[in-house]
């Protein structure tokens, strides 16, 4: 049944198929041809799903990040992350890095950060001399940061998926994201050393001060959201629903980018994207039944029982899967395939359920930039107008550093854990 | 169709928008006059349900569903059209079979009674989203198929005049 199942969604998958109609058509296939199960039962699984509040979280932060957007906060985060590292050695490319982290803080969507970001800054890559390659693969690396960094989608279905607080998961989140974002800054610091690139002059402390004041009403947001989940005024659902109301305020009357026009668009545009993600959690939630039906979480923990016998070593077994995975799989998916199948095994092992949720996350992060089917990749073609092989070597420098960091997220806990423990 | 689009737009826009508001109303409800409202996270839920389904037609009007079209770039603009052709095929009938047995919930569940827990609403109006959005994916998908089989004749024609002028 699993054999038909996998042969069929592969099948699907390389004719370019939607990826919710192959797992999802793939399933139908299975269980009425081989099965004497109503199907009835995978439509309520696929309703089932996603009749989740936790998992309404991201239609909230997706409408958040587009009025963002649109209101004309990002642009002012981005002219503070110059402001603020523009002089640094490697300056341009440094605001790139920086201002994803940061916009990652906003928006939590891997793609939308890296069109925010790079519509802006990859021409200016170019003009401050930059190799093509350099400044595409490091736009579509930068933009997967906002993977790991909170408020993250992907995070927020780790924790619904497994029960994980979604709280305790952002605030590791911070952490993974710094080593990740710093991973890429040191190899673009040695870079730009080597290829005596310009930089911005420093910024004096009036302009540092200017720029910070106007990007001010933007930067609260990630400690609205952090500190109001944190001291449980509300849910992260509900801090979704405050990022995004917040934001329409300011955009409205503080930075008066915003107009009736532009936020019905805005909120159409949300509510398509929502309903792209949704689905594609719903068909996995039926594709995670299946794999349920045929024993496969069973059969993955046997055979870990039997072969694996440390932490340590299930740890990299844990990488290198998720890494491939990463490079044929789509997050969201991923994350509701894979979770529950190696939750319970990871627990036993010793691992933190947190510490699980961070790694699984910057593993998939990576994943966002891997060829053949990363969809920053794709994005930042649609940007920069190369071709995937021009793009690669500067996609595989920033591969050795992100998979760098995630060495050391994976094996000194701490990095990710240590806020957790400082606030309790 | 243009009025079909802008009317699954104008639904899910604005189902966004009353979700957010009834979000909102509750956190400040709660907040300040420590009253609470159970039927809000309900009605969120049973709203963004409705706007994933519809929102998926929505998604395929504009061909925003994720896939991997990374193999399709090695092939000819013709197999291109053939392979859209197919996956479209592919995908109405999964939103056949979306539509199928969706009607059989909504029917199960109107034999069974179902109520919602908060709200007190029948259970058949949220399932019936699933078979709504597959009837406009549908039609959506079909009117694209259309347009691209009548792409294909028109290409393979002009290939076939131009060998003849050869």
């Amino acid at each position: 049944m699993i054999i038909l199942l996998m042969v069929l969604i592969f099948f699907f998958l390389f004719t370019s198929t939607p990826i919710f109609v192959a797992m999802g058509i793939a399933s139908f296939l299975t269980v009425i041809f081989l099965t004497d199960i109503n199907p009835m039962i995978l439509i309520q699984r696929l309703f089932g799903g996603i009749d989740q509040f936790a998992l309404m979280a991201l239609p909230f932060f997706i409408l958040a990040a587009n009025i963002m957007e649109v209101g004309g906060l990002s642009s002012r985060i981005l002219r503070w992350s110059r402001a603020l590292v523009g002089h640094i050695t490697g300056g341009v490319a440094m605001t790139t890095q920086v201002s994803s982290m940061f916009f990652g803080a906003l928006s939590g969507s891997s793609p939308a950060t890296v069109v925010a970001i790079g519509k802006i800054m990859y021409p200016e890559m170019i003009r401050g001399k930059y190799d093509k390659w350099f400044s595409a693969g490091l736009l579509a690396s930068a933009g997967s940061v906002s993977l790991i960094i909170p408020p993250s989608i992907t995070l927020i279905i780790f924790g619904s998926v497994t029960g994980v607080s979604v709280g305790s998961l952002f605030i590791a989140g911070i952490g993974a994201g710094i080593i990740y974002g710093i991973s890429s800054m040191i190899y673009i610091y040695l870079y730009a050393r080597k290829h005596h690139l310009p930089k911005d002059p420093k910024a004096s402390k009036g302009e540092l001060w200017g720029a910070t004041k106007k990007a001010a009403w933007a930067l609260l947001i990630p400690v609205i959201i952090l500190g109001g989940i944190y001291s449980g005024i509300f849910t992260p659902t509900e801090a979704g629903g405050v990022s995004a109301v917040y934001a329409l305020i300011i955009s409205f009357f503080v930075y008066k980018e915003m107009n009736l026009k532009k936020f019905y668009k805005v909120c159409v545009d949300s509510a398509v994207l929502t309903a792209q993600v949704l689905v594609l959690v719903s068909a996995a939630q039926v594709l995670g039944w299946m794999l349920t039906r045929g024993q496969v979480p069973q059969a993955i923990a046997t055979w870990i029982t039997t072969n694996v016998d440390t932490a340590f070593v299930f740890l990299i077994i844990l990488n290198i899967v998720l890494l491939i995975l990463g490079m044929f799989m789509e997050g969201v998916a991923a994350i509701i395939i894979v979770a529950p199948l190696i939750y319970p095994t990871a627990l036993a092992m010793g691992i933190d359920p947190v510490h699980l949720g961070v790694i699984m996350i910057s593993n998939l992060a990576i994943g966002m930039y891997t060829p053949p089917f990363g969809i920053n990749i794709f994005v930042t073609q649609g940007i920069t107008n190369m071709k995937m092989g021009e793009m690669m070597p500067g996609i595989l420098r920033f591969f050795v550093c992100n998979v760098i960091a995630l060495i050391i997220i994976t094996y000194i806990p701490d990095a990710s854990l240590f806020l957790l423990k400082i606030i309790g | 169709m243009r009025i079909m689009k802008r009317f699954e737009e104008g639904l899910i826009g604005m189902g966004i928008i009353v979700a957010t508001f009834v979000l909102f109303v509750n956190i400040v409800l709660r907040y300040f006059f420590q009253a609470n409202t159970t039927w809000a996270e309900e009605f969120i839920r049973y709203v963004m349900i409705w706007i994933t389904f519809i929102g998926a037609s929505v998604c395929f009007s504009r061909g925003l569903h994720v896939g991997i079209d990374f193999f399709l770039e090695y092939l000819s603009s013709r197999w291109k059209l053939l392979f859209g052709i197919f996956v479209n095929i592919v995908s109405i009938i999964f939103m056949i079979f979306l539509l199928f047995y969706g009607i059989e919930l909504v029917k199960f569940s109107v034999n069974s009674g179902q109520i919602t827990p908060s709200l007190q609403i029948k259970m058949y109006w949220i399932y019936l989203g699933i078979p709504v959005g597959a009837t406009l994916s549908i039609i959506h998908l079909l009117v694209n198929t259309f347009s691209r089989i009548k792409d294909f004749m028109y290409q393979s024609q002009s290939m076939q005049t131009e060998e003849n002028q050869k």
